[in-house]
This record gives structure tokens, C-alpha cells and sequence, in this order.
């Protein structure tokens, strides 16, 4: 009784996790083509009242996403064991100036810019520090046809409102705001 | 712990580890980095205005976090393992372990209770204090000051897009497409008498490359205090956006020092309500201005910023304090937990060094690890061992002697019983009480006692019939008169005479060591003296009768010569008498000569002999009687027998008596079958006893035997069971081996008969 009670509560436990990974707060619209992935993504749900405050203030919000693309591994509800075929990190940046009312915004690459703004309207500014277009990801490995892989992002959020807890410095405590899409890759 | 003295390097135990905290440089190693690590906080804590909030909210916090997770993973790791150290170390009853464990709880009470109390009280006055960093008239004041900078500014922008607007309405558009400049300067003109440090710049369009619309300057004003050429690339691409969108725009362009241009661009619309041209105003805003309105709107933002991050700031400085409370608990515990052993260890130390004493290693000493009284008790610990160990060596040393002694008396008494043992003198000792303590193998085989007598008393063991005549002694040494007591006693035990000269001697002086009865055999000197006598008196015998025997012999036979010629009747009767007379002296001769053979009996001339062939020789002698009768010899020779000293003559005799006495007693050659059926044997046998270095010849026959009582009267003179003769053949037999170093004795035969057995020296 017990053995079966335990292996109940065992896959509750992995079916929850694997609809969190599933869904996420961060939408991706993943295309595998020529053996690359082309990625679209937005994370409008994790614009907060925070983000909002800090912008009004003039203080420089900071969007860091992390972009994989990974193959699920043995354990693929917990995600630990995946393999990570290709990685890239874009920021997005925005600083509202409280002299001129302007909003200043950067798109980041590698800590490089490669593209900058003006906007008056903090919709605009929303779009831009949670929408990205055009992301392109070159796997390490050759995609194999027929196999299932994931993109997973991770967005972090700087500056933050509220304080860390202890939790918040090991490495699966971070994880604010994420999505994931999974794709079977059909070479053509 | 402790250590063993070097000198007994044998017991030595294994030097124990010295522990890593009880070396001065760890402690004063680990004193600095608690020492920098403190001083450190102290210098952030300092500085932490001067810190970016960013870095400070997202580096510092963060690593204090994890430092402050490091801390707290050490203080519960350094707690838990003291904490089941003193656990198992009271659940062993190991020594002092309570009141190890009461001293580090009160010690740890009185680090971890103030260090606690002062960290929430100091969160809470923190808290306090950071929810009056951001009061109302500040917000108020703050915000205050960067609207009026931003209002100015939006005003400023909204008056220039107006003037722009109206200058695109008022310019010619005639005067725009022809870039009549005169025309456009006239309206510039009239225009910039009523702006304060601006400029104004026209543009017509022009056709651009690929298609596109661009625009040319066609007039500009210059400002008294800003170069238009320095600007003129911001005010070619503003206007080109807005011939390009036909929209009106505003923009601000900070200059390098030099404040803030703001600028307005509204489009010149031909008649077909298309853009022909743009106007741009601008506003130079000068360094005072911009930089005033900049710091006010950087100190709203960077007091609203703050505001946001209260909480993660606030975070920081409790982080700061937490990790300083960490480190000073750490601090406190282990300082708790060091002092705790510190004083426990020397008490625990002295306790163990004690029981490890009473075990009986006195090789112990203490390693006194401080100078002060727990370090002089430690002290006088070892020189307490010390003296135990020296005491316990002279104590050994002794032991070692009195071992000696006593294995060497042990061996002196072992010697003097193998001695009392080994001699023919029975040695008896008595105790105080009259109880028999000890009694050699002598004693007991003379008594005829077992060592079952041992502990009973003299008197009872004494009170036995046959050894009735030695209670006399037990008498004496009862009566503790002191002196010894000498007497010969004659036993008679089972028909057989033993002549024993005894003597008792009380020990002490007054009997209260007991006494000793001393028993001396003397049966074979009172035979020796007895045989002597009769050699006195055989030679005596033989001058006193043998001399008056010839004259008796010759008168006795002049006598019957004399009656020769008498009447018959008195011939007769002297020839009667004269025979008789010369018989009786005839036999009295023989006897004489007997005697006379006995007491000259010459001493041997001894030579190396083969005593077999001498066995056979003599036997052979008997060939003759023996071949018709029924008796026969029967002879077992060893083989390989040493040669014997001997007289051979003399030996031959003693073959030939004892032979002769077998034969007489089974009655003859001729002698008849045994009332056992048997037949009449005479067995002559040779032996060689190499233990003791002897040849033995026995000679046995199985005829009626000797009674046991008479065995030993057979060796004396005159003594015969036949009935006849001197009595003297054993006795010379006795004489010969007992000359030849050798003896003689005469046991029973089984089932019936006798035998005789000669010991000889071998060669």
C-alpha cells in the first residue's frame, strides 16, 4: 500500500514538473531549418509592476535571456541531464530619461549592442525589452531527423525589487521567468 | 593525550596526532582571516553608500549571501559535530564528559544568546532606520525639483514646435522652393528678436538619391553663444525626417559641456500639401541649466531607484550584519568549544593518565600543555609516576632477588631432598605438634610406610606392632628435654630382623621447630660384625680342635692296635669305639678345615672374564650327573655380556654352591617330578643391567624355597636348612661376591622355588 501510494505521489510529482517545463511564461516560436533553429520569442507576461516602477524612476531595467536549444536527456521531466547543443545569451535594455520623458533602449548580443531606440511610449518600450525576433541557434551537433529537441529560454530580470533569499544564490533558484518549446526536426 | 617516557620504549603507545588547532600559528592564522574578514565587513559597511546600488543589490548581496550560507553551514557543522561528540562521548560515560557538556552549554549560552538577541534587535532598529531613508517631504521635494526640470524642458520643446509650426505656416512657400534667401531672413529676423539664445535654419527639398527627398539648407541663424556649424549635421537629419514624413517632431541634443540644444522641426507644405521644405528652431539651454536640472533629475532617480531597491539594500546591510553576527558566533563557539577542551582536557587527561596507572603502566606522563596550576598539577602527575615507576622498579628489582634467593634455596632444599632421598640414612622430620612433615624414601622403606603418612602424627604411624620399639624416640622428642636421643632398635618385620641406629633431635632448642629422627640401617654392619666374630671364632675352632684331633686320631688307633690281640668281645667293642672316635674326629677335621677355609679364605686376584664361558665351564662340570636323572640345567646366557673382574677360581665356587644348593633342595639328580607337575629345572641366566653398570648371573630352581623368614639367615655362618653340614657354603658365597664389589640376595621363585642373584661390577 504504501510502495503504490509513494509511486503515486512519484508521478504526480514528475507530471507537474513536466507541465511547468512544458508551458513556461515566455512564448517561443521555434523553426528548425537547414540544420539550424531560427527563434522568435516573447515575454510580455513577465513584464510586472516592478519593471514598470524601476523604468518610471529612471533606473536602467535589464533583460537577459538565455537562449538553448537542447536535446532531452534520460531524466527529461527534470531537465538536468539534457544536452545543450547551442547556446546564446541577448539583453535588451531600457532606461527611461525623467528630464525629457524619453525611453533609451538597446538590443545586446555578447555584451555588444547591435541595435538602439527612442521611444516615448512605454508600450513600445515593453515590446521591446520582451519581444525578439530573428534569433538564430547553430547546434554544435548535426540536428538529427526525426528527433525531438527543445529550445528553452530563461529570462532574468535586473534590478529586483525584492530581496534574495538564501535559495536565490543556488543555481536552480534563478529561474524567474522561462519557456520552452519542443520540436521534432524533419530534415527536408 | 598522553605520552610514555622514552626510556620504556617498548610500551611505548603511538604519539597521538597533535591536533591541527593546537598550533599557535593556525590559531593566530585563523584569528587574522576572522580578524580581516571582520575588518572587511567594516570597510564595506563603510563604503556601501559609495557602492552602485546595482552592484550592491546584485554582486554584494549576492556574495554575502553565499558567504553568509558558508557561515551558517559552518556554525551548525561545528556545533553538530561538538554537540554529537559530547552526545556519545556521555552516552559512553567517558570521564568528565558532563561536566564537559555543561561547561560548553553554558559557554555557548553565553556566545550564541547575546549574538542572537543583538542580531534581531539590530535587524529591527535596521528596518527602523531604512523606513526613514525615504520620508515624504524628500519624495516630495525630489519630485518636485525634476518636474520643474522636465516641465521646462517639455514647455521649451511644446514653445519651440509651436514656432516652428507658425514659421513653416508664415515662410513663403515660393520663397522656400526659389531658396530666396533675403526673403527667408527677413521672417528670421522678425523671429529671432522674440527667442532668447536660439537659432532657426531652413530647409528646402531637394531630390535625394535613389528617389528619396532631401533637404538643403537654404538660411540659418547663428546663437551668440553656440557655433550652428557645430550642430548643423542634427538639424540636416531632423529636417530630412520631416520633409521625408511631412511631420512635425522635437528632439534634444546634449552638447559636450556646453548644456542641452532642444530642437523643433515642423514642415514647409506646398500648395499640394506637400512638404517643399522644414523648419528648424532650436533652444540652446546653457551648461548652468542642464547641469542643475540634470542633477535633479538624477537625484530623483537615483532616490526613486533606491526606493525600489529598499528592500535588496536594506537585504545588503542585514546581509552585512548576519555575516558579521555569523562570524562572531563562529567566532564565540569554537573560542567556546576550544576553552571548553582547553580546561577539560588536562582534568580528563590526569584521569585517564590515572586510570592507565592503576592498569599498571606507569610509563604514563602528561604533556602539560599550559604553565598555569593545571599545568603544575599535570606536573606533579609525572613526578608522581615517576616515583611509582621508581618505586615499582626497585620493587621489581627486589622481586628479581628474592626470586633468586628463593630458586636458589628452592634448589638447596631440592639437592638436600634428592640427598635425603638418595641416602641410605631415613631422615624423619616432625613439626611441633609431633606431625610427620617430611620423611625420605630411606625412612619410609625401612618402616615400611607410604608417603599417606606424611601429616599424621609420629606417634600413630609409630604405635604400629613391628614399630613399637621406636616409639622410645617419639618419647623423647615429646619430651622436649633438648638433647638428642641415640639408640639402636631392632624390627622385626615379617620375620626379617632390620637393626636400625636411630636418633632424634629436637629443633629450637625447646621443640617448637619440630624434630628430626634419623634411621640408619645398620643391619648389614651387625651381619659384617657377626660374620667377623664368626671368622674369630671359625679360627679359634680351627687352632683349638684341630690341634687335639691328631693325638686323639692316633690314641684312638692305638687303642684298637693295643686291644688288637684282646679277647674278641673286647675287640669288638674298642674296634667300635675307636671307630667311632676316628670318625667323629675324621668328620671334626672335615669341619675344622671348613672353618679354617672360612677364616683364611684368601682375598681374589680379580681379572677381565668372560662370565658366560666361566658359566659354562662350570656347568659342564655337571654333564656327567645330570645325563642320566631327571633334573636339568637350563642355562640363558646374554649375549654381548661386558667382561667381568673377577676370580675366576673363586667365582667358579660360587657357581658350583649355588648350583649344588639348587640341586639338594629339588632333591638330586634324580629328583622327582614337582608336586605341580613340573619338571625339577635349575635355571642359570646372565644379564646385563647398563643402567647401572652391573652383571647379573641368577641362578633358580623351582624347587620348595626358602621360607622368607629364614632368607636371610641362609648367608649366615653355621646356619643350614639341610640339616647337615658347616652352615658356612652361603656364607662363603656372600663373602666372595661381596669381595668381588658385588652382592648377593635370594628371593622366591614363582610359582615355587628359589632364586639367587649375583651382582658383579662390569669390567
Amino acid at each position: 500500500m504504501t510502495r503504490v501510494r509513494s509511486g503515486l505521489i512519484l508521478a504526480l510529482v514528475m507530471a507537474s514538473a513536466a507541465v511547468v517545463f512544458a508551458s513556461g511564461n515566455i512564448t517561443i516560436n521555434a523553426i528548425p531549418t537547414e540544420g539550424r533553429v531560427k527563434l522568435s520569442f516573447n515575454a510580455r507576461d513577465c513584464w510586472n509592476l516592478a519593471t514598470r516602477q524601476f523604468l518610471s524612476a529612471g533606473t536602467l531595467v535589464i533583460f537577459d535571456y538565455d537562449v538553448e536549444l537542447r536535446r532531452p536527456g534520460s531524466a527529461p521531466w527534470l531537465g538536468l541531464f539534457d544536452s545543450v547543443l547551442a547556446r546564446t545569451a541577448v539583453s535588451t535594455t531600457a532606461k527611461f530619461d525623467t528630464l525629457v520623458r524619453k525611453y533609451s533602449v538597446s538590443r545586446m548580443r555578447s555584451g555588444s549592442v547591435f541595435a538602439s531606440d527612442t521611444f516615448k511610449q512605454e508600450a513600445e518600450v515593453k515590446d521591446w525589452l520582451t519581444t525578439f525576433a530573428s534569433i538564430e541557434l547553430e547546434p554544435t551537433a548535426p540536428l538529427e531527423p526525426n528527433a525531438e529537441y527543445y529550445v528553452y529560454v530563461v529570462l532574468t530580470i535586473r534590478p529586483k525589487k525584492s530581496t534574495p533569499s538564501l535559495f536565490s544564490i543556488l543555481p536552480f533558484g534563478r529561474e524567474e521567468c522561462y519557456g520552452r518549446q519542443s520540436f521534432t526536426y524533419i530534415a527536408r | 593525550m598522553f605520552r610514555t617516557s622514552a626510556t620504556d620504549a617498548p610500551q611505548a603507545a603511538p604519539a597521538p596526532r597533535r591536533r591541527l588547532l593546537d598550533n599557535p600559528r593556525i590559531v593566530t592564522l585563523i584569528v587574522l582571516l576572522l580578524a580581516a574578514v571582520m575588518g572587511g565587513l567594516f570597510w564595506l559597511s563603510g563604503r556601501s553608500a559609495d557602492i552602485e546600488t546595482r552592484v550592491l543589490t546584485d554582486v554584494v548581496l549576492y556574495a554575502l549571501l553565499s558567504l553568509n550560507m558558508a557561515l551558517i553551514i559552518a556554525l551548525v557543522f561545528v556545533l553538530a559535530r561538538n554537540l554529537v561528540k559530547l552526545w556519545v562521548e556521555q552516552r559512553q560515560a567517558a570521564p568528565f564528559s558532563r561536566f564537559r557538556a555543561k561547561l560548553v552549554g553554558a559557554l555557548l549560552a553565553m556566545s550564541i544568546v547575546p549574538a542572537v538577541l543583538v542580531l534581531f534587535s539590530g535587524s529591527e532598529i535596521l528596518r527602523n532606520s531604512a523606513a526613514r531613508w525615504f520620508s515624504e517631504p524628500v519624495d516630495t521635494l525630489l519630485k518636485g525639483a525634476k518636474d520643474i526640470a522636465s516641465q521646462y524642458y517639455t514647455e521649451q520643446s511644446a514653445v519651440l514646435g509651436l514656432r516652428a509650426d507658425r514659421l513653416a505656416r508664415t515662410v513663403p512657400p515660393a520663397a522656400v522652393t526659389g531658396a530666396d534667401e533675403a526673403a527667408l531672413n527677413s521672417v528670421l529676423k522678425d523671429e529671432l528678436f522674440t527667442m532668447i539664445d536660439g537659432t532657426i535654419e531652413m530647409y528646402r527639398a531637394v531630390p535625394g538619391s535613389a528617389g528619396a527627398t532631401d533637404a538643403a539648407l537654404v538660411t540659418a541663424s547663428e546663437s551668440p553663444t553656440l557655433s550652428g556649424e557645430s550642430v548643423r549635421a542634427s538639424a540636416d537629419r531632423l529636417a530630412s525626417r520631416s520633409i521625408a514624413t511631412g511631420k512635425p517632431e522635437t528632439a534634444e541634443e546634449g552638447l559636450d559641456n556646453n548644456g542641452v540644444l532642444l530642437r523643433a522641426v515642423a514642415p514647409i507644405l506646398g500648395p499640394d500639401r506637400r512638404p517643399i521644405g522644414a523648419v528648424v528652431v532650436s533652444r540652446h539651454l546653457g551648461p548652468e541649466f542642464d547641469r542643475e536640472a540634470t542633477r535633479a533629475s538624477q537625484a530623483f532617480e537615483k532616490y526613486k531607484g533606491m526606493e525600489l531597491l529598499k528592500e535588496p539594500i536594506l537585504g545588503s546591510y542585514l546581509s552585512i550584519f548576519l555575516t558579521a553576527t555569523l562570524l562572531i558566533l563562529i567566532a564565540a563557539t569554537w573560542l567556546g568549544l576550544y576553552l571548553a577542551k582547553r580546561i577539560t582536557r588536562p582534568v580528563q587527561q590526569l584521569a585517564e593518565g590515572a586510570r592507565a596507572i592503576g592498569a599498571g603502566r606507569l610509563d604514563v606522563r602528561l604533556e602539560a600543555e599550559t604553565g598555569d596550576e593545571l599545568g603544575s598539577l599535570v606536573e606533579a602527575f609525572n613526578m608522581m609516576a615517576a616515583e611509582l615507576q621508581t618505586n615499582r622498579a626497585k620493587l621489581d628489582q627486589s622481586r628479581v632477588d628474592l626470586e633468586r634467593k628463593n630458586a636458589e634455596v628452592d634448589g638447596r632444599r631440592r639437592y638436600i631432598e634428592t640427598v635425603l632421598e638418595r641416602v641410605a640414612t631415613g631422615v624423619i622430620s616432625l613439626d611441633a605438634s609431633g606431625r610427620i612433615s617430611t620423611m625420605n624414601g630411606a625412612a619410609q622403606r625401612l618402616l615400611g610406610v607410604d608417603a599417606g603418612s606424611l601429616g599424621q602424627p609420629a606417634r600413630a604411624v609409630l604405635e604400629r606392632e613391628d614399630l613399637r620399639p621406636l616409639l622410645p624416640l617419639v618419647d623423647a622428642v615429646e619430651a622436649r628435654t633438648g638433647r638428642a636421643v641415640v639408640q639402636e632398635v631392632s624390627l622385626v618385620r615379617e620375620g626379617r630382623e632390620t637393626n636400625l641406629a636411630t636418633a632424634a633431635t629436637v629443633l629450637g632448642g625447646d621443640g617448637s621447630e619440630g624434630a628430626v629422627m634419623v634411621l640408619d640401617d645398620v643391619t648389614p654392619l651387625i651381619r659384617a660384625q657377626r660374620v667377623a666374630a664368626w671368622r674369630d671364632v671359625a679360627r679359634r675352632l680351627a687352632h683349638e680342635i684341630k690341634n687335639p684331633l691328631t693325638p686323639i686320631q692316633l690314641s684312638a688307633e692305638r687303642l684298637r692296635r693295643h686291644f688288637a690281640a684282646a679277647p674278641a668281645p673286647t675287640q669288638s667293642l674298642v674296634g667300635e669305639c675307636t671307630d667311632a672316635i676316628i670318625a667323629e674326629v675324621e668328620s671334626l677335621k672335615g669341619l675344622v678345615d671348613e672353618f679354617a677355609q672360612f677364616a683364611r679364605l684368601r682375598g681374589p686376584r680379580m681379572m677381565p672374564a668372560d662370565l658366560n664361558a666361566l658359566v659354562d665351564e662350570s656347568l659342564k662340570l655337571y654333564a656327567g650327573v645330570l645325563q642320566q636323572g631327571t633334573l636339568r640345567i637350563e642355562r640363558q646366557l646374554a649375549s654381548a655380556l661386558p667382561p667381568v673382574r673377577l676370580d675366576s677360581e673363586q667365582i667358579r665356587q660360587v657357581i658350583i654352591n649355588l648350583v649344588d644348593n639348587a640341586m639338594e633342595a629339588l632333591g638330586g639328580p634324580n629328583a622327582a617330578t614337582r608336586p605341580n607337575g613340573e619338571r625339577p629345572l635349575i635355571v642359570v641366566l646372565t644379564l646385563h643391567d647398563v643402567r647401572n653398570s652391573l652383571v647379573r648371573l641368577v641362578i633358580s630352581d623351582n624347587g620348595p624355597g626358602v621360607p622368607e623368614s629364614d632368607r636371610d639367615k641362609l648367608f649366615m655362618p653355621y646356619y643350614s636348612t639341610k640339616g647337615r653340614g658347616s652352615g658356612l657354603g652361603l656364607a662363603i658365597v656372600r663373602r666372595i661376591v661381596v669381595e668381588h664389589g658385588g652382592g648377593i640376595e635370594v628371593s622366591g621363585a614363582q610359582p615355587t622355588g628359589t632364586t639367587f642373584t649375583v651382582e658383579l661390577p662390569a669390567a
